[in-house]
This record gives structure tokens, C-alpha cells and sequence, in this order.
């Protein structure tokens, strides 16, 4: 399994944001979540649906999980993180909340993060997953030409 | 001529325990009750749509709520920040 086409893949808060703000710097987001999303195994942890959720009404949300259910398959993970991980992650210099994420994916064993958050990326090195910015997933779908 | 935006009044009959159930939640919700009926009938309506048909509704009412809010303008750099904050805000909340 070595591509985002076989395992779970997690998508940030700010893919579902850019996405549906539309937003002209990020219009692979947009792509991502409107066109792809019933090519991904999607894998939702608890944090990510938490900051959706504040930034989204009720309705807004509703709609948006309904979306998500058409996805090709759709894992939802309510468990808090291990605390221990956690702590490892920090320690390695994350942010506490990036250091959740980390320690959801790594314990998940999540492959793949679409995210354009950089800071994953500058702030941790050896990540037990890769990082995609929604422009390289879309590249990776079209390549098997979903 | 387009029909977005118009309004038409519409008198309808409910099983009561529907009626209570969505009573129940535009309470939760702090609603009106026909302001959320209006909302159930939009979504389900929606139920058999494409992925990009639902979102590209969602997103039409969130642009348009952003915009009343004053926030559709924002660059997606304080975008990105502001979702960072949230993200430590919540993180120190469920892990304090």
C-alpha cells in the first residue's frame, strides 16, 4: 500500500475551509473535496471534526458529514489521542495541537495528511506519515485517473 | 426570471411527533421552528445529490455568511493562523 488510492488518508480543517471558501489560493481544496472525494478512504479524528465544527453552523455542518458519507469509504475515530504520544510528539518540538494530530495518525496508522499547514511539515521531522498539500493529492488521484 | 430569493407562504400538516421532535431541536439550536423546517426541507432535498452539488451549496451559504460576518475577505494566511489558534485552543481544552 503506497498511495493515497489504498489506505486512509486524513484531511485538515483547512481543506474543508479553502474548499468551501472557495478560496483562490488553494483551489486544489476545492477540487479535492467537490470532485475526489468519492475516491478517498477517509479517515476523520476526533480534533479535525471539533474544528469544523466551530467553524461551521449546524446546518453547514450537517451537510458537510453527509457529503463526507459519500466518500469511498468513510472511518470516523471519536477516541481521544494517547496522552503518551501526545507528549512524545511535543517533545519533538510540535505544537500541543499538531502533536495531537500526529499522535492520532501515528496510532491509527494513517498513511497520508492533506494539509496546508506547512508547519507539519517544518516543525517535525521524521513524521510517521506523509503530508500532501491538496494540489499533490489531486495529482496522485489523476495519475490512476480517478 | 429566477425564483432565488422569492418567498411563497405554505401551510403544512405534521405527524405531532415530528412536529415535537423538530420543536425539540430548533431548541437545541436556538431557532425558530419554521426557520428550521425551512432548513430540514433545503436538506433533503439535497439528499440525493452529487457531492459537488451539496458542498457547492454549503459553500454558497457559508461565502454568503462570512461576508455578513465581514470575514469573506480575510487572506488565507490569517485564515491558515486563525485555524492554528483554534486548533492549540481545542487541543488545551480536551488535553489540559
Amino acid at each position: 500500500m503506497n498511495s493515497i488510492h489504498d489506505g486512509r488518508v486524513a484531511l485538515d480543517t483547512n481543506v474543508f475551509i479553502f474548499a468551501l471558501r472557495k478560496e483562490p489560493n488553494y483551489p486544489a481544496c476545492e477540487t479535492l473535496l467537490f470532485d475526489k472525494l468519492n475516491a478517498l478512504q477517509v479517515y476523520m479524528l476526533l480534533q479535525i471534526f471539533l474544528e469544523l465544527q466551530r467553524n461551521l453552523t449546524g446546518s453547514e455542518m450537517r451537510r458537510v458529514v453527509r457529503a463526507l458519507a459519500m466518500a469511498h469509504t468513510l472511518t470516523w475515530d471519536y477516541a481521544p489521542a494517547r496522552g503518551d504520544l501526545i507528549e512524545q510528539w511535543e517533545q519533538r518540538g510540535a505544537k500541543k495541537g499538531d502533536a495531537v494530530i500526529t499522535a492520532h495518525l501515528e496510532a491509527a496508522t494513517i498513511r497520508y495528511l492533506v494539509s496546508e499547514n506547512r508547519d507539519f511539515l517544518l516543525e517535525l521531522p521524521g513524521l510517521p506519515f506523509t503530508v500532501l498539500s491538496s494540489e499533490e493529492a489531486v495529482r496522485m488521484l489523476e495519475e490512476r485517473g480517478s | 426570471m429566477s425564483s432565488i430569493g422569492q418567498t411563497v407562504q405554505v401551510t403544512l400538516r405534521l405527524p405531532k411527533d415530528i412536529y415535537e421532535r423538530v420543536t425539540q431541536a430548533a431548541l437545541m439550536e436556538q431557532r425558530q421552528v419554521e426557520d428550521l423546517l425551512r432548513t430540514l426541507i433545503a436538506e433533503g432535498l439535497e439528499a440525493h445529490a452529487t457531492i459537488r452539488e451539496l458542498l457547492e451549496h454549503v459553500s454558497e451559504d457559508y461565502r454568503a455568511r462570512l461576508a455578513r460576518e465581514g470575514k469573506l475577505q480575510q487572506s488565507s494566511d490569517d485564515v491558515l493562523q486563525g485555524l492554528r489558534d483554534l486548533r492549540e485552543q481545542i487541543a488545551g481544552e480536551l488535553y489540559p
